[in-house]
């Protein structure tokens, strides 16, 4: 489990690496930000308040009491709100006929997996979203998982070892839900 | 914004797209001259802004095969 600031960092840098978060920034000013979140994992700065400040008003705005809350359950409600009012549709009408929208809803929340090999800087896990094994590297400043370890992501960015599992038993319950019920509302456009 | 919904170009005509979102198709203005029919884009304040890299549209489409 790493700090709430970091894991902060860190989920930023999954949501903007991931080409479908902060899309109306420039590219320059995109990648300072980036590179302000590595820094900031690796020890190197303080945080970047200028660059988490409107991420950290919209966690206010979910009453969640901590980062760590908003991530490990308030942010799944967040997508749906979100999606909703850039669609001004339903949430599940916006995804019928969207498959490129559908995919990223469900991959957008944290997600867990399991460990199953381990590299120097990098690991592997199996992601049962796309049925095939996917490499995390591991930001410099970050936990190195073992094989065997449970650990969080969000999009293609490692987050930590998750060792409250059973704590986070009601968000593994609540992110199944989601995707059941996403894959039960659009099948019949699959 | 947590998340930019893409949607497909229809049809150009001068610099007005038309997006398929799925149900729905709405209008952009295109600035760029490197947009196609055909192709994944987000879109902000009705302005095409971004191509959805084609890697990412067939990494898409996979999870959707897979839910089958």
């Amino acid at each position: 489990m790493i700090d709430d600031n970091k894991l902060l960092c860190a989920f930023l840098l999954g949501a903007y690496e991931s080409g479908s978060c902060a899309v109306s920034m420039q590219e320059d000013e995109k990648g300072a930000a980036i590179k302000s979140f590595e820094d900031y994992i690796s020890g190197e700065i303080e945080l970047p308040i200028d660059n988490v400040s409107g991420v950290i008003e919209k966690i206010k705005d979910t009453k969640s009491e901590t980062y760590r809350d908003y991530f490990y359950s308030n942010h799944i409600g967040r997508i749906v709100k979100e999606t909703k009012e850039s669609a001004n549709q339903d949430f599940y009408d916006a995804l019928k006929g969207n498959n490129i929208l559908t995919a990223k809803v469900m991959q957008c929340p944290v997600h867990f997996y399991e460990v199953i090999d381990v590299h120097h800087g990098s690991f592997i896990v199996y992601n049962p979203l796309s049925k095939k094994n996917i490499t995390f590297n591991i930001s410099k400043g970050l936990d190195s998982p073992l094989k065997g370890d449970i650990i969080s992501a969000h999009w293609n960015q490692y987050l930590e070892v998750v060792t409250d599992l059973p704590k986070l038993q009601s968000y593994k319950d609540k992110l199944a839900n989601y995707l059941n019920d996403i894959k039960n509302n659009i099948k019949d456009n699959i | 914004m947590c998340l930019a919904i893409p949607g497909k170009i229809i049809s150009i005509k001068e610099n007005i797209a038309i997006i398929d979102y799925g149900t729905t198709k709405r209008e952009a203005g295109i600035l760029e001259s490197d947009y196609k029919v055909g192709d994944y884009v987000l879109v902000q304040n009705k302005i095409v802004v971004k191509k959805v890299p084609e890697n990412e549209v067939q990494s898409c489409l996979d999870v959707i095969k897979k839910l089958r």
